[in-house]
């Protein structure tokens, strides 16, 4: 058998061939790994969001029955949760644990509204949104809370404003809100401020504040809905 | 331990089994029933009916289908208005539904201002037809408010509208059959009652809220 000998540039357009396949080869496998990767981690994903709706559902139907222990449960798992839901949409400000709270209580208070033979997540983000969107409309809480953090920082208002505004950033639906309602929500509803003094700051007139107030809280209530609709 | 925590402990302190609710459908049919069945008596025994209705509902497709129209908006609005009570349980296609079929059917009212369905007459003229819809719609409204009253209605002022709006399409409709037919008669006498008592069925559910209602977080003081 006769060998063919290979000319250099017969060898280097093999060797580039050989090189091509080679990281074709390299990117498949990198490719398929991580598409497994995914895979694996979105199934889960799944897996933990079923066993979830699961282990709520049946604590629920337990604490509807009058079991104290799997309710303590039910809520202390309900309360990382919401946590750690609202932190990652609206952002880690202080106002967080009240409203928390808030859900915990109204969660409570419509326990008896569960039906057990249904989900139990849009039962649960409907009271969510709900009291979310509540808190954010009730005055009082926002001053109570500028008040604690002007104790804090022992700064006015204004000065604190970057400070206050910057937590609220990290929300991924605060960042979806278009920039002229961020600001109006942040005057008006973290920093305190009145319709009026909101206006003078923006350079607004006060009518307007009201306008995009009301728009700025409606668009976050959209985006609460579809975010939990996903 | 955290405020979070004593929170949870205190709720789950000394807790007390629940009864369940009635089912949202079965809730929604048993009082449109009952609503239906109560209006149609009440404007039956105090006052006559029109002569030719019945024949008309027979014998004229278009104002069988006003008529099916209405009490389907009529259907459709109590359960979303009833499933407005539980959280989450109205879904937005259900929703839409509800307020086509209402916009449909006074679409076609207003289409018969051009178009009438029958012949426009005096005939079974009711002489207080507009007090007689909105006067006749409080009892069911009150009853769908007392209903609502034990289940946990996050938005007061949709879900009062609504109920109200059921409870005022009730006998708005069933005098399309009572009263004399002309569509204009029907938009200012019949409807706009109807939307009165709507506006009234939310002023209701912000007042029970306001004296005892359940609202999330209004009553709550937690145990210290």
């Amino acid at each position: 058998m006769s060998q063919k000998s290979l000319s250099p540039e017969a060898i280097k357009y093999d060797s580039g061939v050989a090189w091509k396949a080679l990281f074709q080869a390299a990117f498949y496998l990198e490719n398929r790994y991580a598409a497994g990767e995914r895979a694996n981690v979105l199934s889960m994903t799944n897996i933990q969001y079923q066993q979830d709706e699961q282990r709520w559902s049946s604590l629920m139907a337990a604490a509807q029955h009058g079991n104290e222990r799997d309710y303590e449960q039910l809520l202390s798992e309900l309360c990382t949760f919401i946590e750690r839901y609202l932190r990652s949409r609206i952002g880690s400000h202080q106002s967080l644990n009240d409203w928390t709270q808030d859900i915990l209580i109204a969660i409570h208070q419509g326990r008896h509204t569960y039906n057990p033979k249904r989900a139990i997540r849009p039962w649960l983000f409907a009271i969510i949104r709900h009291q979310t969107i509540d808190g954010m409309r009730r005055q009082s809480a926002y001053q109570k809370m500028i008040e604690r953090q002007i104790e804090q920082t022992t700064c006015t208002v204004n000065e604190g404003y970057s400070e206050i505004e910057e937590p609220l950033i990290e929300g991924y639906l605060f960042k979806a809100l278009k920039q002229q309602h961020r600001e109006v929500l942040t005057l008006t509803k973290i920093n305190g401020l009145s319709s009026r003094e909101a206006a003078r700051e923006l350079g607004i007139s006060e009518v307007n504040v009201k306008v995009r107030v009301h728009r700025a809280i409606k668009q976050l209530k959209k985006l609460l809905e579809s975010d939990s609709d996903e | 331990m955290s405020s979070q925590q004593q929170l949870i402990k205190s709720l789950a302190a000394q807790l007390k089994p629940t009864s369940p609710l009635m089912n949202n459908n079965l809730l929604t049919l048993l009082w449109v029933l009952g609503s239906v069945l109560y209006c149609l008596a009440i404007i039956h025994l105090l006052g006559p009916i029109r002569d030719s209705a019945y024949s008309q509902l027979l014998t004229e497709p278009r104002f069988m289908l006003e008529m099916f129209t209405g009490l389907t908006a009529i259907v459709l609005t109590s359960v979303a208005a009833f499933r407005h009570t539980v959280p989450g349980a109205l879904s937005g296609p259900v929703k839409m539904t509800a307020r086509v079929a209402v916009l449909l059917w006074i679409g076609l009212n207003i289409y018969g201002l051009f178009n009438p369905a029958i012949e426009p007459s005096t005939e079974g003229y009711r002489h207080y037809c507009v007090f007689e819809t909105f006067l006749y719609a409080l009892p069911p409204l009150l009853i769908a408010g007392l209903l609502a009253r034990r289940r946990m209605a996050l938005e007061l002022t949709p879900t009062g509208f609504s109920l109200g709006l059921a409870a005022g399409m009730i006998p708005a409709w069933y005098m399309q059959i009572a009263c004399m037919y002309a569509p204009e008669h029907m938009l200012k006498f019949h409807l706009l009652p109807a939307i009165i008592v709507a506006v009234l069925g939310a002023l209701l559910l912000k007042g029970i809220a306001f004296f005892n209602w359940k609202k999330p977080g209004s009553q709550y003081t937690p145990k210290q």
